[in-house]
């Protein structure tokens, strides 16, 4: 059970909003650009740079830059490709969350959702907000964050109000455990019920250091952060009381923080690094490793995996940050 | 009840400013009759706010230029209630990107001409497009009017007021503070002061008031005014005892103080309410407009003791501000289309009229 909430958690991944897109095709759209997949190493390739991974216990995600949103099983991935949306290469890049279904919005207004196996008819409307800023996928509902307060709707649509789970609060991250959501900001990290039924506490107040918090996680009862370079910790049933514990320190700040299982892994510039928990004694970075800068979800992990957004050198007549054309995985 | 003597504070959406001079014909836009029951006339533009007193309907309508961005077309027209298709009149026509605000007193109408900052008055029975020219240039972020005066807050500056009289004079009435939705109740101009540490167009924001003279200091009504001027039009109204507005977010409210401020938490009048926007206070009875979904805007009410919310009295409203009432009946302008997108030339609306829900008791 623990293992399986845990893993929800990993794939609850925010979509940050980009400017407007208008055309917004489906399984029966124009075919996306090629994209390869291998048995082995590297996972998936493409013509176009890859914005994002996901994956969850069947399926591997992926977000292409200005093109299209697409999956397919672990186990035989070519012939299962399947693709949700596409848009217009002119057009905005495409925001998407991956949960227990997956969402997307090419027009910064209308979020979509289809159960990961594909659309069958239709998408649903799970929600249209001029004011939508970054939405979330966890169990069965869409969570967003509006003018002010974060909202949530069933993901088979809104009634004519969504529910509130927090009033001011528009978190850049949101993750979740059985009963509560948990995101970071300015004052430091809050929670509140899933549901909006309580009012949102705040559990670690931020020190007024100039640090800055990057990244939460969740593993067994514990809540992870980072701050620059750290890694810390605390119990959650009594984070306001106790000092968080310091589990790592970093070379280069810490982002990206997910847990697996009994594994930590973290981001420090385009390294890949994990520790066993509880205590990360010892930090592994993986091999090999050059994940690309920027994209939106870097790097996944399942249980006997990870993937990531493989940066590629580009031509030396082209001054620019490595691309991400391939998706590769190794071993955990 | 006479509205056409009580200053009307009529701005509609804001968009950052910008000179975008352009004359546009008095007669680009037209009215065609309906044969339809309560539809006064059909035109093809967005209305974007209606204003009735005892024989007009006064409406500002735009029309966007393609392509769809900040800039539009407006045109200032009003109309006889009884044949309104044929008694059209239009008293300014303008291509702008900024705020339009006008109000009918006595048997003038007053606006601003946003493109060239003009303050300027006509009779409403027209003045075939020569109106007179009060103030030749004023900026602001809020305006509203009463009989004798102009009421504006410059964006990060003063609330002042101009003299329909001695319009050459500007009086300050206020510090520097930076203020939005100025609303005219009484002796006191009402306010919202922005947070200049939050994002200014979004927060938990404070309703203030000053004495019309400016005699006052800025007296607090409520810090707690959840509001956002992003997306959605934010509306303040009041009656003899009470200031209300509208929390205009997706899950919003309906909320009211004391005229002198609120010693605690505002009351909430009315909760959930999606978008709610534009108020109108009408004796004992609130109607309020508000989104049934995205881009679908409806009117519905209750009353003021106890507010139990009607079902919708009118529904496809226009736009949150394309809503008035008289002694008889609810004015209204609706659309078929997405209100949220219809803006250019293939924009039909309605201008109807539907008997006020106290009018249908016996």
């Amino acid at each position: 059970m623990i293992r399986r909430d845990l893993s929800l958690a990993l794939l609850c991944l925010g979509a940050q909003i980009g400017c407007s897109a208008h055309a917004m095709d489906l399984d029966h759209a124009a075919a996306p650009p090629p994209v390869r997949a291998t048995g082995a190493d590297p996972a998936v390739d493409s013509e176009q740079e890859f914005e994002g991974v996901w994956v969850d216990d069947r399926r591997l995600y992926w977000l292409t830059s200005f093109s299209s949103f697409q999956s397919c099983l672990k186990a035989d991935c070519e012939p299962t490709i399947l693709t949700y949306v596409t848009s217009d290469a002119r057009q905005a890049p495409l925001s998407v969350a991956v949960s227990e279904h997956v969402y997307w919005t090419l027009d910064s207004t209308v979020v979509t959702s289809c159960a990961p196996e594909g659309c069958g008819s239709e998408p649903v409307t799970v929600t249209k907000d001029h004011s939508l800023q970054r939405f979330f996928g966890h169990r069965d509902y869409l969570y967003w964050s509006s003018d002010l307060d974060l909202y949530r709707c069933p993901a088979r649509g809104c009634s004519d109000t969504p529910e509130v789970v927090a009033l001011g609060a528009t978190p850049y991250q949101l993750i979740f455990d059985d009963d509560r959501a948990y995101w970071i900001d300015s004052a430091g990290i809050l929670s509140a019920p899933i549901d909006g039924s309580q009012p949102s506490k705040l559990l670690i107040a931020w020190a007024r250091d100039g640090s800055s918090m990057q990244s939460l996680a969740i593993g067994a009862d514990y809540l992870y952060w980072a701050i620059d370079e750290r890694v810390l910790r605390c119990p959650i049933a009594s984070c306001n009381a106790t000092v968080p514990t310091l589990l790592a320190t970093g070379g280069a700040p810490v982002t990206d923080l997910k847990i697996d299982g009994q594994t930590l892994f973290w981001l420090e510039g385009d390294l890949i690094h994990s520790c066993l928990l509880p205590g990360c004694e010892r930090s592994t970075v993986l091999i090999p490793q050059k994940v690309a800068p920027g994209g939106r979800s870097r790097y996944a992990v399942d249980a006997s995996d990870v993937y990531w957004l493989e940066g590629m050198d580009p031509p030396s007549t082209e001054p620019r940050s490595p691309m991400a054309k391939s998706i590769r995985r190794t071993a955990r | 009840m006479n509205i056409r003597g009580i200053a009307i504070l009529l701005s509609l959406s804001a968009g950052v400013s910008a000179c975008g001079a352009k004359v546009v014909g008095l007669d680009a836009s037209m009215i065609e009759a309906s044969d339809e029951p309560d539809v006064l006339g059909i035109v093809h533009e967005k209305i974007e706010k209606l204003v009735v007193d005892d024989q007009r309907l006064y409406w500002v309508g735009t029309q966007h230029v393609v392509p769809i961005g900040s800039h539009y077309d407006w045109w200032l027209h009003s109309c006889q209630k009884r044949a309104c298709a044929s008694t059209i009149v239009t008293y300014d026509a303008q291509g702008s990107t900024n705020d339009i605000v006008f109000a009918v007193l006595g048997d003038r109408i007053y606006w601003h001409g946003p493109n060239i900052g003009q303050l300027a008055s006509c009779p409403i029975e027209g003045c075939g497009g020569s109106p007179e020219t009060l103030v030749p240039w004023v900026r602001f972020r809020s305006a509203a009017f009463d009989d004798e005066y102009f009421y504006y807050a410059v964006s990060s500056g003063r609330l002042n007021r101009l003299s329909f009289s001695q319009p050459g004079s500007v009086q300050p009435l206020s510090p520097k503070v930076d203020f939005a939705s100025v609303y005219i109740h009484g002796d006191y101009v009402y306010l919202l002061a922005l947070d200049p540490k939050s994002l200014k167009y979004q927060g938990i924001l404070s309703l203030v008031r000053t004495r019309k003279d400016g005699t006052s200091s800025i007296e607090l009504i409520s810090d707690e005014v959840r509001a956002s001027f992003v997306h959605h039009e934010f509306d303040v109204t009041a009656d003899q005892s009470s200031i209300y507005w509208s929390d205009n977010l997706l899950v919003g409210s309906i909320n009211r103080c004391p005229l002198t401020g609120c010693s605690g938490a505002p009351e909430v009048v009315l909760a959930p309410v999606r978008v709610p926007q534009t108020l109108l206070i009408d004796g004992s009875r609130l109607y309020y407009a508000y989104e049934t979904k995205s881009g679908q805007n409806a009117v519905s009410s209750c009353a003021l003791a106890a507010c139990e919310p009607s079902l919708p009295l009118i529904e496809q409203l226009d736009s949150s501000g394309a809503l008035a009432f008289d002694e008889q009946y609810l004015y209204a302008a609706t659309t078929q289309q997405d209100a949220d997108f219809h803006t250019g030339q293939g924009t039909v609306v309605r201008l109807i009229r539907v008997p006020k829900p106290d009018a249908l008791l016996p």
